[in-house]
């Protein structure tokens, strides 16, 4: 082609190449826009959306948690009776912290975090020990027993004959942190520490006033 | 539709008749009673005033009746607008989670690969014709390469493969416009950038493959570790030193390679297992040491820009990971101390630092590359100068590091930002990805390699715009060179992998629900 040719068709190429270029990023905004919205509604219309499970409450001591809320268990995250965790559990004798957990195949993997730990189907599970819980799992955390309800996976529950919890004693270094997602730190559970006092300090004058 | 216009007439018609029927009913009833009524005196003697006058008040008490009726039907139709508003309802979400599961290219995603298919094609055509009284063959191959290829890895592939069709989309557009502009001001350049593009694409299938499927990390993490670690250590023993950094290996029969480009995978690796598994800052301390390994070397083989993407990376992957706010700033601390250090250690950064600040002080020799580019964007203007005009051969380093002031010059500063609203589309559909990941491990994979892609174009497109020192790091997905191209396309793998989890996660939820 002529040089002189070239140089025009070229700066016409430079005018087409924005229009491409605008045309690209504009559509591409507005699929991004509207993939964002669809997923949103899509997860409005599916209340249990992420959840691996649900804990079903059996038997609870307080009015704030009433025998048979089933409460969704993501994949992975914590349990407490803070209202941070992913499993909320707003009764005052559960620990802010209690456990964390995750999904691995077809189990939940429970860590207790508080020193008090807490039982999986009759066994004492303590800090650092990791509880592998199946479909069916019963926990006791305090006064309060939940049923763990993993989804889709009944087959497995009657299928499985071995024990819903086995031991492995995980490394020391994760109790007693404060950061991230594990244990309490010191003011948490000094703030802890202050509720339980006024807790024992309430139901010690309840008693000596019915005595009275 | 008209299945449901059916649906809509057989609930509607019932209602509609039966209030009919019923009005029917009601009239001759009435009227036979008051005509019995009135029957008992004067009926005999004056049927036919009786008649007309029982016609009069059936014609009064008309309106009444039309009201009652009319009362009954609206009901009935309220009723079924109800119904059928539900239906619609029911409708939406069905359609919406069709749409949501569905893979594949929808409308928008075609147009843009469309688009890119021909702004390839005209780019390489125009260069073929380039050279007076000839054709260049060669252009000619590169396109029919190139733009098959685009079309299929964004309009096939999604159906078939875990691949988001709009990540894979903008990608294939930002390779497509570096092949052309490489192509045009060095050919040679251009042809072995589409190949190192069919390589990556290959790795990129594989990480998008691996990162979809696998379940079990801890033994491939490892292995990247010592990878890592033994592939940084590579250019200390073999390596040369080259504009003040010693960061390639050449391999005989297979060319140079950047190890510390392909090391990013493995730090993004490391970082994630250790900092979603273990949430404790002594459970993440392997991942801490590992990354702290790999900055000592790359401080040794002197390269900086590449060691503060780490160490950026590995401080936005810790504050998502634990949102310890006190311990970030404690790290950002601590770089910005090393970077002082490195400063006044290194007589490169301090003429780095000098440049930027002023490269006029030294215009022939040390600031000579900034100065280039900076003329090289002012000369282009808001459309450039033309595809293969200018003289882009005047930057050092034109192909790799300042490739974005060529893309200025050649197509224009419009040109040149609507690119960078192309990479700010690709990381935000990235943050999008990462949200929708079910476990913190997908999701700090996916943020690992949105930081690095985001931290990485800042830092060049910032130096070479004189926004902020130069610091020697390639453009992701535009820049020539092999590693640079294959480790970005890698990381695109991995955000495919993690959105292809994401989806399986939400098909599983959908066929629950």
């Amino acid at each position: 082609m002529n040089q002189a040719w070239y140089q025009v068709v070229s700066l016409l190429f430079g005018y087409a190449g924005a229009a491409i270029i605008a045309v690209v990023v504009l559509l591409g905004a507005r699929k991004l826009a509207a993939d964002r919205a669809l997923w949103r509604r899509v997860g409005r219309e599916l209340p249990r959306c992420g959840a691996a499970g649900t804990l079903c409450v059996l038997t609870a001591g307080e009015r704030r948690l009433s025998a048979g809320t089933e409460l969704p268990v993501p994949y992975e995250g914590t349990l407490g009776s803070a209202h941070s965790c992913d499993v909320c559990i707003p009764v005052r004798r559960v620990h802010m912290r209690s456990a964390f957990f995750w999904m691995e195949k077809d189990a939940l993997h429970m860590v207790a975090l508080h020193r008090d730990g807490f039982m999986a189907d009759g066994v004492p599970v303590e800090p650092g020990d990791e509880a592998v819980l199946r479909d069916g799992a019963v926990l006791c955390i305090g006064e309060i027993r939940l049923a763990l309800r993993l989804k889709g996976r009944t087959a497995d529950r009657e299928a499985n004959v071995g024990p819903y919890v086995t031991k492995a004693r995980r490394s020391k270094a994760q109790q007693g942190r404060g950061d991230g997602l594990g244990a309490p730190g010191k003011g948490e559970a000094r703030r802890e520490r202050k509720i339980e006092s006024r807790t024992t300090e309430k139901a010690r004058r309840t008693g000596a006033a019915k005595k009275g | 539709m008209a299945r449901r216009q059916e649906v809509y007439t057989a609930r509607r018609r019932p209602a509609d008749e039966e209030v009919r029927t019923s009005a029917k009913d009601m009239l001759p009833k009435k009227i036979l009673v008051r005509e019995e009524e009135r029957a008992g005196g004067e009926a005999a003697q004056k049927p036919a005033a009786k008649a007309a006058s029982s016609a009069r008040k059936t014609e009064a008490s008309a309106p009444r009746r039309a009201a009652r009726s009319a009362k009954q039907s609206g009901a009935a139709s309220r009723a079924n607008k109800r119904a059928l508003k539900e239906k619609k309802k029911k409708d939406a979400i069905f359609r919406d989670r069709r749409r949501a599961v569905s893979r594949g290219a929808d409308f928008g995603v075609t147009v843009i690969a469309l688009l890119t298919a021909a702004f390839e094609a005209m780019g390489l055509m125009l260069a073929a014709l380039r050279t007076p009284g000839a054709m260049d063959t060669q252009a000619l191959m590169l396109m029919a390469a190139m733009v098959p290829l685009g079309l299929a890895t964004t309009l096939l592939l999604p159906r078939a493969l875990p691949i988001d069709a709009l990540i894979m989309a903008l990608t294939n557009f930002l390779c497509g416009v570096s092949v052309v502009i490489l192509y045009t001001v060095s050919p040679e350049r251009g042809v072995r950038q589409t190949v190192f593009y069919a390589g990556g694409l290959a790795v990129m299938l594989l990480a998008a493959a691996v990162v979809s499927r696998k379940r079990r990390w801890k033994g491939l993490t490892l292995l990247s570790m010592v990878l890592g670690i033994a592939a940084l250590v590579l250019p200390l023993l073999f390596g040369e030193w080259n504009n003040g950094a010693k960061n390639w290996v050449s391999v005989p029969g297979l060319g140079s390679f950047q190890p510390s480009e392909l090391v990013k995978l493995c730090v993004v690796l490391t970082l994630a297992y250790y900092f979603s598994a273990h949430r404790t800052v002594a459970q993440m301390m392997p991942a801490i040491l590992f990354v702290g390994a790999c900055l000592l070397l790359l401080m040794l083989q002197r390269d900086l820009g590449t060691a503060l993407i780490y160490y950026m990376t590995t401080l936005v992957l810790f504050y998502v990971a634990c949102g310890n706010v006190p311990l970030t700033v404690l790290g950002a601390g601590g770089g910005a101390a090393a970077a002082v250090m490195g400063y006044q250690m290194f007589a490169h950064v301090k003429v780095r630092v000098a440049m930027w600040k002023n490269p006029w002080s030294d215009p022939l020799d040390k600031g000579y590359q900034i100065i280039q580019a900076l003329l090289a964007i002012g000369s282009g203007g808001l459309f450039g100068v033309g595809l293969g005009q200018g003289t882009p051969e005047k930057i050092p380093a034109y192909y790799n590091d300042f490739i974005f002031a060529v893309i200025c010059e050649q197509m224009g500063l419009i040109f040149g930002l609507l690119v960078l609203a192309v990479y700010l589309l690709l990381i935000a559909r990235g943050v999008t990805v990462i949200t929708r990941a079910r476990r913190s491990f997908d999701m700090l994979l996916g943020c690992g390699v949105l930081a690095m892609l985001a931290i990485q174009t800042l830092m060049i497109v910032g130096g070479v715009i004189k926004m902020i020192p130069l610091t020697g790091v390639t453009m992701p997905l535009m820049s020539y060179g092999g590693s640079s191209l294959v480790s970005c396309l890698a990381m695109t793998g991995i955000l495919h992998g993690v959105s292809a989890r994401a989806q399986d996660n939400l098909e599983e939820d959908i066929l629950g629900a």
